[in-house]
């Protein structure tokens, strides 16, 4: 009889190739994915079985049901199949002893066998595919039982106790694991919560705030006086800071949970710096501080909204850590292969050790927080973001007291394949509609 | 918008009760009849029985979202030429796409300019004014 040669290290060695095949799915499988077809056929398989089934705990029913089916690819039994999906779902305490090995796996939450009756109509199915024996094998997260994995084996003789001890340790294995990922499938509904939040909760009331201003401020809803109006215009300078604060903020976090996604057109570049260049004109001349620009038309592709936030944010901060009287220059040029934007200010420089940590979130520098220079630190890792998402690179070149220039360099031909995947650095590529 | 003629009947959907007055004082501001509903079913019920000839739906709203609305509007005959523009708060691209896959001919990001939603709603029934007279 087969059954002789099957000594007790080809047993071994079958445990062992179980679990190492299960650790392999468990490290291997992406995070939501289905767990459980992988290791029904890394231990089906591994362990000689024929037959096996996964028996969902459905809380809201309070019943175990089977969705997922596992079978030796020499086995042909779709009655087999069809009985383990549809008949049998059954509550944990079913007092009906057809179900005893599963219902007293699950109250005892340990690794049980029993042998399978031969008799009546479930009986022949169990003739027909060589079944002789089942085991069922209970999978929880913590005290939480998720279910069981319920396998069919064709060998007459009990399991050993080394084989139950290993299935112990394999089902501990997987609840680590499904624990594990069930608290990173938390951690991200309450960051998509969080996203929500910042969405919806703060962006709807600006809706109103900057819409209701609009129409107080153009005198549609009656005449304002002129001290009405430079207070309305407060009131908007604000609600518009507050606005690019909700942006950033999201746009930080979308980088965090990769689903922020960079548009792909073509446009020219010295166009968005120009226009930024224009809008940041007022600041600089409020604060005394000269702003030049000398940018070359260069055409490239990518997104050219989020490159003209990368020039904003350069050319705000220049403006901010430089005194009156100082200069900021735009720089602007392309060689067909490549775009490189310098922005250069005569401000007051970075230590060096400001300049490692420059494009952390919420990093300020010691004199920023000195001359309380207003910002949260934002704004650089921004840059860093939509920069890495292009493909592109920044540098910095500085000297305290002297003045400090960004330089960054960009693919004009948009970013390379493979370039700004989620799991690079949070950044998706679309095609522009 | 200035150019709009003789009061085109408008429907607005917003669940958020200021920011949907708000765009109804800017349309009737530019001459248009503004009907305002609340939530995802009514706007649905509503542009049925008087067939507008824009509709501006919030994406997020109780019963149906703006999205559901939209594809409802586009299997029906009397309501497939109805003019769309979906509002958001969110900045996800996906959710951009799923508002243009459902028919929506325009995309609004909340806080949005007032400006920028007079030019998209006039031009929008501008086009479809001139297309009903061209049938007609």
């Amino acid at each position: 009889m087969f059954l002789r040669d099957v000594t007790g290290r080809t047993r071994r060695n079958e445990e062992r190739r179980a679990e190492e095949a299960v650790s392999r799915v468990l490290a291997e499988t992406e995070r939501g994915e289905d767990l459980i077809a992988p290791i029904m056929a890394a231990l089906g398989e591994n362990l000689r079985w024929v037959h096996g089934g996964f028996w969902e705990y459905d809380e809201r029913r309070g019943v175990l049901c089977s969705d997922r089916v596992w079978r030796a690819p020499d086995l042909d039994a779709p009655e087999l199949d069809r009985m383990v999906r549809e008949d049998f779902v059954f509550g944990p305490e079913d007092p009906n002893p057809r179900f005893s090995l599963w219902t007293g796996a699950w109250s005892s939450r340990e690794v049980r066998w029993a042998p399978v009756s031969q008799e009546g109509p479930e009986g022949r199915l169990a003739r027909e595919a060589g079944i002789r024996h089942a085991i069922a094998i209970p999978v929880q997260s913590g005290e939480r039982m998720l279910g069981l994995l319920v396998f069919a084996s064709r060998r007459g003789e009990p399991p050993q106790e080394e084989r139950l001890q290993a299935l112990r340790s394999i089902a501990d294995l997987i609840g680590q694991v499904v624990e594990r990922r069930n608290a990173e499938l938390e951690a991200e509904r309450m960051k998509n919560d969080f996203f929500a939040l910042v969405s919806h909760e703060l962006r709807t009331p600006l809706t109103s705030i900057v819409g209701y201003l609009d129409i107080v401020r153009e005198e549609e809803a009656g005449e304002i006086n002129d001290e009405q109006r430079r207070f309305l215009g407060v009131i908007d300078r604000n609600a518009r800071r507050l606005q690019r604060l909700v942006g950033d903020l999201l746009f930080v976090a979308q980088v965090e949970a990769g689903t922020l996604a960079l548009k792909s057109g073509e446009f020219d570049l010295g166009e968005v710096a120009g226009n930024a260049v224009d809008a940041a004109r007022p600041r600089a001349e409020k604060q005394g501080v000269e702003l030049r620009s000398d940018a070359d038309s260069v055409t490239m592709v990518g997104d050219g909204d989020r490159l003209g936030q990368l020039v904003d944010n350069l050319v705000s901060n220049a403006i901010k850590f430089t005194p009156a009287n100082g200069a900021v220059t735009v720089r602007l040029r392309g060689d067909g292969e490549e775009a490189t934007l310098e922005v250069s200010d005569t401000g007051m420089g970075i230590s060096s050790e400001d300049q490692a940590h420059l494009f952390n979130r919420f990093y300020r520098t010691d004199d920023a927080e000195k001359l309380a220079i207003p910002g949260i630190g934002l704004g650089l890792s921004i840059c860093k973001a939509i920069v890495d998402g292009h493909g592109g690179s920044i540098a910095i070149e500085s000297e305290e007291g002297a003045g400090t220039t960004f330089r960054v360099r960009l693919p004009v031909g948009g970013a390379p394949p493979g370039n700004g995947q989620p799991a690079g650095n949070g950044v998706r590529q679309v095609a522009r509609r | 918008m200035s150019e709009i003629g003789e009061r085109p009947l408008v429907l607005v959907a917003d669940d958020d009760e200021d920011v949907r007055e708000l765009i109804a004082f800017r349309l009737r501001r530019a001459g248009c009849e503004v009907i305002t509903v609340a939530d995802g079913e009514s706007a649905l019920q509503a542009a049925r029985e008087s067939t507008p000839v824009l509709v501006v739906l919030d994406v997020m709203m109780p019963k149906l979202t703006g999205v559901e609305v939209t594809r409802a509007l586009r299997e029906d005959d009397p309501t497939r030429e109805i003019a769309i523009i979906l509002l958001t708060a969110s900045v996800e691209e996906e959710d951009m796409q799923r508002g243009f896959e459902a028919g929506a001919d325009e995309y609004l990001r909340k806080p949005f300019a007032p400006r920028e939603l007079g030019e998209v709603v006039e031009a929008l029934i501008r086009d479809r004014t001139s297309a009903r007279s061209r049938r007609a």
